[in-house]
């Protein structure tokens, strides 16, 4: 008689747990909620259990503060700082070797026409 | 498991955001961290009971969730998914802290209460109004002192916003476990102050 009943007893308990949290199948809280209205042990267990989810939501819950905005905001700044902190740095950037060689050569190209137009006036002693 | 229209929406917009993430948007991710903020602070301080410790867990967690978003399946809300990396660093801060030699010698309490101090004057929950500031340490203690698989559920079901469901994707248990467990947990707590109101 007793193995029948205490499992029985432990299943009615645990679904009238899960009514209190909204928890059941729509057939079953029709149940429970009928054995609530008819069974006063039932009622009390309820009670008991909205007490001591009172109790639990009390205790463990931080205090609210005004400045929930403002600490999240600052919360993903400093999230977000962190990440790009991780980021591998990009690679030294060297720069670019310039194309000197056009230059040079029209430079060089420059001063030797210069020079030999130069040499070829002072020969004639024009300069 | 068949999907609701609001679940596949839920999933839908998880999805865009992700994407948009992954794309280079910071924004985007600062909006993410922004409103899940009070949420995952919420949770890290009821598991771990210190604003400071609280608030580092959550700054590692968000870091923690950028780097593996392209790793985000979409089995559970983003919501889930990130409470739940949320749930297990703040776990590993409590195995660590309970290693610490300042928590083992006790001197963490005052610590702790010189933070609040410095916290300055703070609204009260209702709820909390009702306790006293010892009726609210006894409690937490109680709690504290449960099994954890005991501890977690009757903490993840302190959320309004958390179903069974939810808290089992977070635990990675069945369904049927947490209603279980959490009926299981009421019971021991409420048989543990019960003793000591005896006491």
């Amino acid at each position: 008689m007793f193995d029948m009943w205490w499992p029985r007893r432990r299943r009615q308990q645990q679904e009238l747990s899960a009514f209190a949290d909204g928890e059941l199948a729509d057939e079953t809280t029709d149940r429970v909620a009928e054995r609530v209205v008819f069974d006063e042990r039932a009622r009390q267990e309820l009670l008991s259990v909205r007490r001591i989810d009172a109790l639990v939501a009390a205790a463990l819950a931080p205090h609210p503060q005004a400045d929930a905005n403002v600490r999240a905001g600052a919360a993903a700044d400093a999230a977000l700082d962190a990440i790009c902190a991780q980021l591998p740095a990009p690679p030294p950037t060297t720069p670019e070797p310039r194309n000197w060689t056009p230059t040079v050569v029209a430079s060089v190209g420059l001063l030797v026409t210069a020079g030999v137009a130069f040499a070829g006036l002072k020969r004639r002693g024009w300069v | 498991m068949a999907i609701s229209r609001s679940q596949l929406e839920i999933h839908r917009a998880d999805s865009a955001r992700v994407d948009g993430i992954l794309s280079g948007g910071h924004e985007t991710f600062r909006d993410l961290v922004v409103e899940y903020h009070p949420l995952a602070f919420s949770l890290a301080y009821r598991s771990l009971g210190d604003p400071q410790d609280a608030e580092e867990v959550v700054q590692d967690a968000f870091v923690k969730i950028h780097g593996a978003l392209d790793g985000f399946r979409g089995d559970a809300s983003l919501k889930t998914w990130i409470l739940r990396i949320v749930w297990r660093l703040s776990l590993n801060r409590r195995r660590d802290r309970a290693r610490s030699a300042w928590r083992r010698l006790g001197l963490h309490q005052s610590a702790e209460d010189a933070d609040v101090r410095v916290a300055g004057p703070v609204a009260e929950s209702p709820e909390a109004r009702l306790l006293s500031r010892e009726a609210r340490q006894l409690v937490r203690e109680l709690v504290d002192g449960l099994p954890p698989t005991l501890r977690e559920v009757l903490i993840l079901n302190s959320f309004e916003e958390l179903g069974y469901e939810e808290i089992a994707r977070i635990l990675d248990v069945p369904v049927g476990t947490v209603s279980s467990r959490i009926h299981a947990a009421r019971r021991k707590l409420a048989a543990r102050l019960q003793k000591s109101a005896k006491n």
